[in-house]
């Protein structure tokens, strides 16, 4: 159930990036956010996975970077500079591009969450604000619809590159929908998200953990 | 390690899933292959030279990560993921393909979820250790 707006809440987030990725994509995702700044964006993962490695991939993620990453519930709020993780065996809905709504429902390309389903959720942002969608490693076509929706809406697409994918099934199929504007490895692809956003983060993200010495 | 009770031997203890790896590839070369390279890196390993073999492992109670051929003999790697989806023998391990092929969407169509890393052969040591040591942290 959705919680009511509050004017204790931040006005609804003006960049939302969305993130897919299948087969191969939990190893892509620590290296992407290792190597990202702190972001004026609220980040959206759907990484199609089982359920029971749910809370060791947000655990995983949340120790890399400086953005805190939590395991979306229906109603949460989204915020700038912190990440969701859609969970397993259910779609991943954006209400408004500032709520998450959670629903069962059939399976969409064979899989639940689609990534299709929530990058087809997100609407026009406010004015100034911006939409990007990335696709990651996956076999299949799941997310291929998705980014020809961000196109529609005016946002920027981003498809991992054929050289450093494990499968390039996902982002090939989005390439051939011609609604890929850059195909990039991952460290590029954090480059780029951090050039666009990474300027004016909110102060509640956490400073970038130090890396251990040997 | 063992220990000795009278002329009782007690079995050692089973690893845990994290670091249990079950090869399935109809090459023994692989299967060897891959023993060498996990040679002293604290991954137990067991070998099914067949998806049969592999069925019958993991309805006996195998967790941990499967390394899965494609293209075998008998049933493939995809009928033997199908089958291991369906009768919930999943739980608790992960998948991750073996495979020199490109893979066409049709033959993943329904399971795609369900694998969850990706090896392409041929493969060296350190790929390997990566895509286990992946896997492994969701295990523990």
């Amino acid at each position: 159930m959705m919680t009511g707006h509050s004017s204790g809440f931040p006005a609804p987030p003006g960049n939302v990036i969305v993130i897919g990725a299948s087969t191969g994509g939990t190893r892509v995702l620590v290296e992407l956010f290792a190597a990202l700044p702190p972001l004026a964006a609220c980040v959206i993962v759907v990484q199609h996975m089982p359920k029971f490695i749910n809370a060791s991939l947000c655990r995983s993620l949340d120790g890399q970077g400086p953005m805190p990453v939590r395991l979306a519930e229906d109603g949460d709020r989204l915020q700038e500079g912190a990440v969701w993780i859609a969970p397993s065996d259910c779609h991943c809905h954006l209400v408004g591009n500032a709520a998450i709504r959670l629903g069962l429902g059939p399976k969409v390309n064979w899989v639940r969450p689609a990534i299709d389903v929530t990058m087809q959720s997100l609407c026009l942002p406010p004015p100034g604000g911006r939409i990007i969608g990335v696709l990651l490693t996956g076999m299949g076509s799941d997310g291929a619809l998705g980014l020809a929706h961000i196109k529609t809406l005016g946002g920027l697409t981003i498809a991992q590159d054929e050289k450093s994918c494990a499968i390039h099934g996902m982002p090939a199929a989005a390439v051939k929908l011609g609604c890929v504007d850059h195909q990039l490895p991952p460290a590029e692809i954090a480059a780029l998200l951090g050039r666009l956003l990474g300027a004016g983060a909110p102060s509640y993200c956490r400073p970038r953990p130090e890396p251990a010495t040997v | 390690m063992q220990k000795t009770t009278g002329s009782l031997t007690a079995p050692e203890p089973a690893l845990p899933a994290a670091r249990s790896v079950l090869i399935v590839d109809d090459e023994p070369t692989i299967c060897h292959c891959v023993t060498v390279m996990l040679h002293g890196t604290g991954f137990g390993l067991r070998e099914a030279q067949s998806g049969e073999a592999c069925l019958e492992i993991c309805r006996q109670g195998f967790r941990g990560i499967i390394l899965m051929d494609l293209c075998m003999a008998g049933l493939s790697g995809w009928e033997t993921i199908r089958t291991l989806a369906e009768e919930g023998l999943l739980e608790g391990s992960l998948v991750c393909l073996l495979t020199g092929s490109a893979i066409p969407p049709s033959d993943c169509a329904g399971i795609a979820d369900a694998v969850f890393d990706y090896l392409p052969k041929p493969f060296g040591c350190e790929d390997l250790l990566a895509v286990l040591e992946n896997a492994s942290q969701h295990l523990a």
